[in-house]
């Protein structure tokens, strides 16, 4: 990444002939990322194309059988049309709902209204894929869930180090600086499994926060198990990989831009819609891209707070590679969730972000 | 008063503001003009920047009040006033183009499209970057940025505008064109101009007023011919141009005349200066600009319309344009005196250093400091 930023701005954009020449110098990294990358994700690839072997493995014998699988089970339903047209309902009550601060929103900040009503119709069938993936349990319904589920984490994620990137960055003393900033990577020093085991000692229903609940004469809370849990633990793991990037961009956000903005009219909100975002992008799309890729790929928290079976994909791979012993499906939906999740990146992903992110 | 009159007015009402316990700015009263090009002159650290930032509102004056076109704008924060800043790094939007970064403050203020794209065609002209709209900031040099952060602030028609050292950042050449071109602006747009600047030639060759700014207060305030022939102050002498600073005492004079004793020993009438408070035993600076001060064989001064002293010609420095004469008087103090060299003749004639000579200036050409 850093590695190619840099022989960009070297060779000050001019020109592919600088570039090329530079080829040799690159040889080293592509054959690293070859060995690392490339060649496992082909092996995956040809693995999927294979007959599965009893008790793991596979014999060299080409066939189709796990992609007709994959097709199979991910139309296979368990619940009927009713399920879709709650969906349908569900997804269409939440646009209407949100339509109204997200429009609201559109106009103060002088953008277009279907600006925020194409915002309030994502939220839509955000949240009709939610109720299909909850209501499903098909190979489809995993694939969305882990989706959603990520989506959630990330937009929490977001939600979270904003404000808390810009409160590190605006401090004036670097001893103070540091500080935060290691108290932020602090949580890597200790196990991931640890820190999972925690987060579900603290959520169980004789936990802590759950005596703290009765303390106060409430109920016992369920938050094992649910959605919210897994969706926690994503956000609790991922969250120093938004606070990073996002800290890294804040830094470089010029005060004298917000003041001009400021002085040209805008109100607080604008300038935070119109020039603080705009000139935190490139690390705020890092930081979505890697919550995201961490979280849909997540296998202990799903498995620790979810309960496991089948919440996520890599539940879903682990159950093929472990205890079905059929690798070429495992494979096949390893790959086929690794080309979607590419695929969806790429797509949303917008071209100077991508840039950005090389 | 009539409001619609003071449109383009600034009053500062003893002014203050502290940071802590360091006070930057410390009680200033300052009435701008509707239409002036008004500059706050002075070094790093005077105070001038914070200043112009409790006119734009983006610091608050610990006391005292501001009032823009008319009315108190204290209170009001930096998006509701009616001014417009250009900022010492442009702080032009990157990610915007040209044409996008001169029409955000129309689109914030949800102005109709067809008018955004007149006004920003016509301020694109204004600038002579009719062709740049297009371009990002990034792509544009020096100039052509500041060109765009000015605008991006005079399309929004403030009744002031604040320019904090706009040019510091340009090279020497650019840096005289866009004092011409800042000029023209004013001319053309007729908007009050507040200009920060710590180089006392922006402030001279554009200003029509002045205020000299030391250590949080204004030391003058006035015509740039006011601030360089009649400073007030030791500090506007000494920040303004070369000048001579001769120490001395006050021993006598009237309501005309002042009668002063130098350091040297020597005893000049300086007039017309007629300030109640040099009263005798008062110690003063006399303050005199190199090229007023006479340098002549001994005797060659006539000592009616002029105020002369006896010294010993030091050093003779030829610059070029002009010829550099350092006498040193009865007590060692240095006197400078500066020629223009024409025609090709030496302007102090035949003068040699080691020569004993008269140095002098014309009554009223000195002024007396405290």
């Amino acid at each position: 990444m850093m590695a190619a930023r840099a022989a960009r701005a070297a060779s000050g954009g001019s020109g592919t002939a600088l570039r090329r020449s530079a080829a040799p110098l690159l040889a080293p990294g592509l054959l690293w990322i070859s060995v690392v990358y490339v060649i496992p994700g082909a092996l995956i690839l040809v693995y999927s194309f294979l007959t599965p072997k009893l008790g793991g493995g596979v014999v060299w014998q080409a066939t189709l059988d796990s992609w007709e699988e994959i097709v199979a089970r991910g139309r296979r339903s368990d619940a009927g049309w009713g399920t879709v047209g709650a969906a349908a309902l569900r997804g269409i009550a939440t646009a209407a709902v949100a339509a109204v601060p997200t429009v609201a929103a559109a106009r103060y900040l002088g953008r277009r209204i279907s600006r925020g009503l194409g915002f309030a119709a994502l939220l839509g069938a955000l949240a009709a894929v939610n109720h299909l993936a909850s209501a499903y349990n098909n190979y489809t319904a995993v694939f969305a869930r882990s989706v959603v589920w990520s989506l959630w984490a990330t937009v929490v994620c977001i939600c979270l180090a904003l404000p808390l990137a810009v409160f590190i960055s605006s401090r004036s003393s670097p001893v103070t600086k540091n500080a935060l900033l290691i108290a932020v990577m602090v949580s890597f020093w200790t196990s991931m499994l640890v820190r999972t085991y925690a987060i579900r000692f603290l959520l169980a229903n004789t936990g802590p926060l759950n005596n703290l609940i009765e303390a106060l004469g409430l109920d016992r809370v369920v938050f094992l198990n649910t959605r919210f849990a897994v969706i926690l633990g994503l956000v609790y793991t991922a969250l120093p990989f938004m606070i990073l990037p996002l800290y890294a961009a804040t830094e470089r956000v010029e005060r004298a831009q917000m003041e001009a903005a400021r002085d040209l009219g805008a109100r607080p909100p604008q300038v935070f819609a119109d020039v603080f975002v705009p000139m935190v992008r490139p690390g705020l799309t890092v930081g979505v891209v890697m919550v995201f890729v961490l979280s849909v790929s997540q296998y202990l928290v799903p498995t620790l707070l979810g309960g496991g079976k089948t919440n996520m994909i890599a539940n879903l791979l682990e159950l093929q590679f472990g205890e079905a012993f059929n690798w070429p499906l495992g494979a096949a939906v390893a790959a086929l969730f690794s080309v979607v999740t590419f695929a969806g990146l790429y797509l949303t992903v917008g071209r100077r972000d991508q840039e950005e992110l090389l | 008063m009539d409001q619609h009159s003071q449109r383009g007015t600034v009053s500062l009402r003893k002014v203050t503001k502290r940071f802590g316990d360091a006070v930057a700015v410390n009680a200033v009263n300052l009435e701008v003009e509707a239409g002036e090009f008004i500059s706050l002159l002075g070094p790093s650290g005077c105070g001038k920047t914070t200043t112009l930032r409790m006119i734009s509102g983006f610091e608050l004056p610990t006391e005292g009040r501001v009032h823009i076109s008319g009315r108190d704008a204290t209170d009001t924060p930096p998006h509701l006033r009616t001014v417009n800043s250009v900022f010492q790094s442009y702080a032009l939007f990157g990610h915007m183009t040209v044409a996008e970064n001169v029409a955000f403050g129309l689109r914030v203020k949800r102005r109709d499209k067809p008018t955004i794209e007149r006004k920003v065609q016509e301020t694109l002209d204004l600038v002579q970057l009719s062709d740049f709209g297009s371009r990002f900031p990034g792509q544009l040099s020096g100039g052509q940025q500041q060109r765009v952060a000015l605008a991006r602030a005079v399309i929004n028609e403030p009744d002031v505008l604040l320019l904090d050292e706009p040019l510091s950042a340009l090279d020497l050449k650019l840096r005289q064109a866009m004092r011409y071109e800042l000029t023209r602006l004013h001319d053309e747009l007729a908007m009050t101009f507040v200009f920060v600047t710590h180089d006392q030639t922006e402030a001279i060759t554009m200003s029509d007023r002045i205020a000299v700014m030391d250590q949080g207060e204004i030391h003058q305030l006035g015509t740039p011919v006011d601030i360089y022939e009649r400073p007030a102050t030791r500090f506007v002498a000494e920040f303004i141009g070369e000048v001579n600073m001769l120490e001395a005492t006050v021993v006598g004079g009237d309501g005309t005349r002042t009668e002063v004793l130098l350091s040297s020993g020597d005893r000049l009438t300086c007039a017309p200066v007629g300030d109640s408070r040099l009263t005798p035993g008062v110690s003063v600076v006399l303050t005199v600009r190199p090229q007023r001060v006479l340098l002549t064989p001994e005797g060659g001064i006539d000592s009616q319309e002029h105020a002369s002293l006896r010294g010993e010609l030091r050093e003779l420095l030829f610059l070029g344009d002009s010829t550099r004469g350092t006498v040193g008087l009865a007590d060692g103090t240095e006197l400078v005196a500066v020629r223009h060299n024409e025609d090709g003749t030496h302007p102090f004639g035949t003068l040699r250093p080691g020569d004993r000579v008269d140095v002098g200036w014309r009554h009223g050409t000195a002024c007396l400091v405290q």
